[in-house]
């Protein structure tokens, strides 16, 4: 009887002994302090629960001792982990669970803590148990305020809540795979014209035995390619080259990594595309408020240009963030003089507006005619121009004020049709050589060319009419004005004339 | 006639007690068919207001009570380690438009998740002694990317209230722990219907 009780402890104790041998570590980061900002982080609690937890059994190692694997992992936040990383831990610790935790309230007067711990498998990276606890002052208010807690005993409850019911699942992890962990891919440019090197540059951290194969994947117009990773600057940056595919579209590129013989494992991760891009983006240019006349744009001073990409080409469709715009280019010549003026070129995206000054400081220019050539780039190297004319006109056109003189009666005509910019606005007065105002005309609204009006001169008052002058505010439609004064009436015959007498005015005139 | 007083007043309390349980919430599922959502992940809430760590603080409370009820959660940053380095970059950039159908479809079939859970913080504001929040969460499902549901949760110190003054939050923490495990977590269960569910 008592050997068999003697058998059953030894059992007993055996599978004991076996248990705690074999149970899961628990590794416990550091905690993140989101009450003292973005990257605060805190060792007291999580030091306290690991202690807690030693006390109970459990086998834990407290964060001091993984500060260092995480600095050579080069872990900054230790909230945010990755397969690599806690492979690492499953080798360095043997353990098989990681302990998160964060703490949005740490607050002593009035105590009030907020705290939310997990614990993550090391080979799922599932979370396996969690709680989280937040108290404040007023969860203890006893029944008419007699008795307040304060931070200490706050703190305990809080443990104790915490850890209350805490059962590390037991779980033997025979094996666990390799990993790999992308921390940066570089490409050359995203954009690419066909038949042009594509350069990728990846940088990786491996956990576990050195992989076989390190490549990309990177599909052609037919078929898919495997491209070797060949080591670049340092031990975790890796580099490839390969030729962009000759039809337009975008191209997946897939990290392919092998292990042989053990583990004859192959991850395939995807780390990004490129374009292949050989359409000209489609460059529209729209100039804001102005005259057109004849093809060609009216300018007065200044001239605003809205560039834009438009349509729906494949350029379009390619675009990423931005208007996929990798450069831009301005050049104003002059036609008259034939000389280039103003070239101006930025990378970027296109202006919103730009906003050419004619007239002021010291880009003042002579009135005439300008061509502006507005040249863009898109991501992939492929290029587009478009031209506009522009009529820089500074000054409203003279009008000829012309006098048809006939045998009895005079008439008079106004013109301005010679001129290329409509008017708007006309105020004139003809004098004698003697300053008597003999004739007023006045006209504005809708841009006119001429002006024909029938004017009778007294023959028998104006005896020459060679001495007639005029006065004028003439405005023309963009919006230029002049003031004419003591200008000379040209004299005509009336045979030369476009003006006949109407009917009416020989019926007046018998 | 005492009696009738009594029961009364009796009756005005109880009308005054049970609308401080009551609270506005607008809840729109728009397909969920799926009854095998077990497994997925909760990412971290926009946060457009000034208190800062409370979008972390909602995903860590979300994701262990979803566990705690059975469901498999992967760690989010173990999620978006699977983001390529410019997926990182926009979401950092523009998480409410960077989490696109293709994305979703691509998390969900390296890592087996058949949901992700997200959302936006409105308000969460402290006055003196009153708290008050305001979110909007929503479920995405990683078989077509698409938008399941979405909810919006507006609570305050009054929302949790029992009796008189007892169970009223002065904190904006505790207010979030009670939403989070009193109603968020009920709400979720109705739409991610696990049936494996231990």
């Amino acid at each position: 009887m008592i050997k068999k009780w003697l058998k059953i402890l030894f059992f007993s104790i055996f599978f004991i002994l076996i248990f705690k041998i074999t149970y899961a570590q628990i590794v416990i980061f550091p905690f993140k302090d989101l009450s003292k900002g973005d990257h605060s982080i805190n060792f007291e609690i999580p030091e306290e629960i690991a202690q807690k937890l030693s006390e109970e059994g459990f086998k834990v190692i407290p964060p001091k001792e993984v500060i260092p694997l995480l600095i050579k992992f080069r872990k900054v936040d230790f909230y945010n982990i990755n397969f690599a990383l806690l492979r690492e831990i499953y080798k360095n610790f043997n353990a098989q669970y990681v302990l998160l935790g964060s703490i949005g309230k740490l607050q002593k007067e009035p105590p009030a803590i907020s705290i939310v711990v997990k614990l993550v498998d090391v080979s799922t990276g599932k979370i396996t148990w969690g709680k989280s606890v937040s108290f404040s002052a007023e969860d203890f208010i006893s029944f008419l305020s007699l008795k307040e807690i304060d931070y200490f005993s706050m703190i305990e409850k809080v443990y104790k809540t915490l850890l209350t019911n805490f059962k590390e699942p037991f779980k033997s992890i025979s094996k666990i795979t390799p990993t790999v962990d992308i921390q940066e891919v570089v490409f050359n440019s995203r954009y690419l014209q066909p038949g042009k090197t594509v350069e990728c540059i990846i940088k990786m951290v491996f956990s576990g035995p050195k992989p076989s194969f390190i490549g990309v994947e990177v599909k052609d117009n037919h078929r898919k390619r495997l491209i070797p990773l060949n080591k670049y600057t340092n031990e975790r940056s890796y580099i490839a080259f390969w030729k962009a595919p000759e039809r337009e579209g975008r191209y997946p590129v897939v990290l392919v990594v092998a292990w042989d013989s053990e583990w004859k494992l192959t991850k395939r991760i995807f780390i990004g595309r490129y374009y292949v891009d050989n359409t000209p983006p489609n460059l529209n240019l729209v100039i804001k408020g102005a005259k057109k006349k004849n093809g060609k744009v009216l300018v007065k001073d200044v001239l605003e240009i809205i560039p834009k990409v438009v349509g729906s080409n494949t350029s379009k469709n390619f675009i990423g963030r931005g208007n996929g715009i990798a450069k831009w280019q301005i050049e104003i010549y002059s036609k008259n003089k034939n000389t280039l003026i103003l070239r101006e070129s930025y990378p970027g995206e296109l202006p919103a507006v730009l906003t050419w000054y004619a007239k002021g400081g010291m880009n003042t220019l002579p009135p005439g005619d300008y061509l502006i050539k507005f040249k863009v780039w898109d991501l992939a190297g492929n290029s587009n121009e478009v031209k506009k004319e522009v009529l820089l006109v500074t000054d409203p056109p003279t009008p000829q004020v012309i006098v048809y003189d006939g045998k009895e009666k005079d008439l008079m005509e106004i013109e301005i049709n010679k001129n290329f910019i409509p008017l708007v606005r006309v105020y004139l007065e003809i004098f004698n050589k003697n300053g008597k105002k003999i004739a007023e005309i006045k006209k504005e609204g809708e841009p006119f060319d001429r002006i024909k009006k029938e004017i009778f001169f007294d023959k028998g008052k104006i005896k020459n009419l060679n001495s007639l002058y005029y006065n004028a505010i003439i405005e023309d439609e963009l919006k230029n004005k002049k003031i004419l004064r003591r200008a000379f009436v040209i004299v005509k015959k009336a045979e030369e004339g476009p003006i006949r007498p109407t009917f009416k005015t020989w019926v007046d005139e018998f | 006639m005492n009696s009738k007083i009594i029961f009364r007043i009796f009756l005005i309390l109880a009308i005054f007690f049970l609308s401080s349980c009551f609270s506005k919430k607008i809840s729109v599922v728009i397909n969920s068919s799926n009854n095998n959502f077990c497994e997925g992940t909760v990412f971290t809430f926009i946060n457009n207001t000034k208190k800062f760590g409370i979008e972390f603080l909602i995903r860590d409370i979300l994701t262990v009570e979803l566990s705690k009820n059975g469901y498999i959660l992967k760690d989010p940053s173990i999620v978006k380690s699977f983001f390529t380095p410019e997926e990182r970059i926009h979401y950092f950039e523009n998480p409410e438009i960077a989490l696109s159908p293709e994305l979703t479809k691509r998390l969900g079939s390296i890592l087996g998740l058949k949901w992700i859970i997200g959302g936006k913080i409105l308000k969460a504001e402290k006055i003196g002694d009153y708290v008050r929040i305001e979110l909007l969460i929503w479920v995405k499902e990683t078989k077509n990317g698409r938008l399941i549901w979405y909810s919006y949760y507006k609570r305050d110190s009054d929302s949790y209230r029992t009796i008189l003054h007892f169970g009223r939050t002065s904190d904006l923490y505790s207010l979030v722990d009670k939403m989070v495990k009193k109603d968020i977590i009920k709400d979720l269960k109705k739409v991610l219907i696990c049936e494996k569910k231990s």
